[in-house]
């Protein structure tokens, strides 16, 4: 029987052409299907990375845009990642079989991904730009270098010098010892009930570690024994650090970094330990807060150091990587040290790896900038380890079971060492 | 029906189809092998291990107390969250100024993201935020920290916000269950004498019934789901006051990359919710049919 509507039929095709079409795409875009080529015949080379504030994100596209213009055969494709899930996505790309031909990385992860076989051994770029940048110690891990430092980061004491004039004290002057600092805190505490005299940071990842490591290292201590195998924390020195944390919190607030940062910049805290965004972050709000920035304290006068956390954002080649000589002359580029500094320029960061970074005036003649590139020289960063990431939660958990005084400190760094053992014996993911 | 017809009944079927075995069959499917298995995430290679994943997260201890945070904020938002919006909507069904602008200012938060609002939250909560500063002016003891930080205010901190949050939503549910009942039957319970209660006894209640059981269900699936507020607001802490269940099973399985535990767990939650909610069907649905 004929339709009694002459485009029925018509109309049948076409929803079977559009079910079709539907489940091709559905499937297609299930599949690998990424080509190495744009339509012009330039290959592409794919970079990862971290940096998504649009002024950053600016000075990088337009490094991205000389690289192209230099190597014509080649054409840059940026995907930008977050620091909260990037780790994530990462892991689930290279799980998955795809990975981009240059990657960003923090620190902390290079051991990790260099033990699952997952990145390129960059050590004949080591050998030729070992002298050019520093931050090289967080990349080396079983003797070969893994990364290229981008940009190193580091934590610092801000001092707010309002504060220290209210409790009778010269501004400007750092507190040289843990007995100062603490003083000094516990008499910002009692002027007034919304002022503290420290801000300590907790329930928040990541962020923990990195202000109770200072005073467990400039004690001596150390997380791991110098052969990697055990814990090290439940030692006299770690004991100190974290009874003086425990101590000094008595004097200040538990909040997270960006509150604390903003309750900084309204003159209610007088110390601090932040990054280099906190400087930049006080002069784009143009919050009036007088400050000054310190380097860490000693344990006392003439023991110990002033050592800080060392962190970085490090570049690395994929082992999976389609186009890794193209990544590698990409790296060469984001890693000039014009570059290098713009992207600084841009953000406020204060420790680029370059080492020229100390004779540049924009460093140079600021005097906050001035005091991160000192203290980076005295910094120290975690155990290059590939399970570095679970032994820091186990360290937090550690700690924040002390400031809560759920545990005693002798009980918190038994237990945390007892959990990272047992991190320790577990074999390789690889 | 002939072979063209079948073809293209499949045909019809199949976008539905082929969504269904990717995205939900197989992960299902793969996620149940996993439980069974070590995965090593970087190589792609696995070891069959049988229970032992199972009998790893009964053991744990990590697991049970983040199930009964999950109980607790359940047990907490559920019935509360149910007896509000059950509340608001009978208020909204009333022939009140600005009505329209009510249930839009209600439903409000249903439709923002729930990232965004938990950020929201957390500077209210904290110790420059409205909201801690609220409740010291009216004289509640305040912990020293941002109420998140706190270990007796954190858990319910993320309570309050949800209600909050779903309130808006069940109150629509409701408003529509209760435009179902017959205007002219109201009517004339009021006409026979029939006070406010004994109409929302007799006539409400049973109307609402279906929809109040849909309700709780989807509430409490969700609650016992919890996860993105504590992924933004709190990541467990303080002091792992705040870790719930499928929080347990995201750090197991994107912090540690132990697949096999993560999806050991993530099954045993299945199965807890998979009981709850027959229990809740059962319990709601006695005595459905005296009434009806």
């Amino acid at each position: 029987m004929k339709s009694r509507h002459p485009h029925v039929s018509d109309r049948k095709w076409l929803l079977y052409l559009l079910i079709g079409s539907a489940i091709g795409g559905l499937i297609g875009g299930c599949s690998r299907s990424q080509s190495d080529k744009t339509p012009d015949g330039r290959t592409i080379i794919r970079l990862w990375q971290f940096w998504t504030e649009a002024k950053a994100r600016a000075v990088i596209g337009k490094a991205a845009g000389d690289f192209e213009t230099a190597n014509p055969e080649y054409k840059v494709e940026i995907t930008d990642l977050t620091w909260n899930d990037g780790h994530q996505k990462i892991v689930a790309a290279f799980a998955g079989g795809e990975a981009p031909d240059l990657l960003e990385l923090g620190s902390d992860w290079i051991a990790e991904f260099a033990d699952a076989q997952a990145l390129m051994d960059l050590t004949s770029e080591y050998m030729q730009l070992r002298d050019t940048y520093a931050g090289w110690p967080a990349s080396i891990y079983q003797d070969k270098c893994w990364a290229l430092p981008w940009y190193l980061s580091t934590r610092v004491l801000y001092q707010n010098d309002e504060l220290v004039s209210a409790i009778g004290d010269q501004p400007g002057h750092a507190p040289l010892t843990w007995d100062v600092l603490m003083g000094r805190a516990k008499k910002a505490n009692q002027l007034q009930p919304k002022i503290f005299g420290y801000g300590v940071n907790a329930a928040e990842k990541h962020r923990l570690y990195k202000k109770f490591l200072p005073y467990l290292w400039s004690r001596g201590g150390s997380i791991l024994t110098p052969d990697g195998s055990h814990c090290a924390l439940n030692s006299p020195e770690g004991a100190a650090a974290l009874q003086f944390v425990v101590d000094l919190s008595q004097y200040g607030l538990m909040e997270k970094q960006a509150q604390l940062d903003e309750l900084f910049m309204e003159n209610r805290l007088l110390y601090h330990i932040s990054g280099d965004w906190l400087h930049e972050r006080i002069k784009v709000s143009g919050s009036p807060v007088r400050y000054s920035a310190h380097l860490m304290p000693y344990p006392s006068v003439g023991e110990g150091g002033q050592i800080s956390f060392a962190g970085g954002e490090y570049l690395t080649v994929p082992r999976r990587a389609r186009q890794p000589l193209g990544a590698i002359k990409l790296a060469r580029q984001l890693l000039n040290e014009k570059n290098i500094f713009n992207l600084c320029i841009a953000t406020g960061c204060a420790t680029p790896s370059h080492k020229t970074v100390a004779a540049n005036p924009y460093f140079a003649e600021d005097s906050v900038r001035r005091v991160f590139v000192q203290q980076l020289e005295q910094s120290q960063a975690p155990p290059v380890h590939p399970r570095w990431v679970e032994i820091e939660t186990e360290l937090e958990w550690g700690v924040e079971q002390a400031l809560y005084k759920k545990l005693t400190v002798s009980e918190a760094l038994e237990q945390t060492c007892a959990r990272i053992d047992k991190i320790l014996a577990q074999p390789s993911k690889k | 029906m002939n072979t063209r017809g079948n073809v293209t009944r499949w045909l019809m079927a199949a976008p539905w189809v082929v969504t269904l075995t990717l995205f939900w069959a197989y992960p299902l499917g793969h996620a149940l092998a996993l439980s069974f298995t070590r995965y090593d995430i970087f190589g792609g290679s696995w070891e069959w291990v049988g229970l032992a994943n199972f009998r790893a997260v009964l053991q744990s201890g990590a697991f049970w107390t983040a199930l009964w945070h999950t109980v607790l904020f359940t047990a907490g938002t559920v019935p509360v969250t149910t007896a509000l919006a059950l509340v608001l909507a009978l208020a909204l069904n009333q022939r009140i100024w600005g009505r329209a602008l009510f249930r839009a200012g209600f439903f409000a938060p249903t439709l923002t993201a729930t990232v965004v609002t938990s950020l929201v939250f957390i500077h209210l909560y904290s110790q420059q935020g409205y909201l801690y500063q609220l409740a010291g002016w009216l004289g509640f003891s305040v912990p020293p920290q941002s109420f998140l930080l706190s270990e007796s205010t954190a858990l319910l901190s993320v309570m309050l916000m949800d209600v909050w949050v779903s309130i808006g939503y069940y109150a629509l549910l409701f408003l529509a269950g209760l435009q179902t009942i017959p205007r002219e039957l109201v009517e004339d319970a009021s006409l026979h004498g029939a006070t406010g209660w004994q109409q929302f006894r007799a006539i409400t209640w049973p109307y609402l019934r279906p929809t109040l059981l849909y309700a709780l269900v989807i509430n409490l699936i969700k609650s016992l789901q919890i996860f993105t507020e504590i992924f933004v607001m709190t990541q467990g802490g303080p002091v792992g006051s705040t870790t719930t269940s499928v929080y347990h099973v995201y750090t197991a399985a994107f912090e540690r990359f132990d697949l096999g535990y993560a999806s050991a767990a993530a099954y045993l939650l299945f199965v807890i919710i998979a009981i709850v909610s027959l229990i809740q069907f059962k319990l709601l649905a006695f005595g459905r049919g005296a009434e009806e």
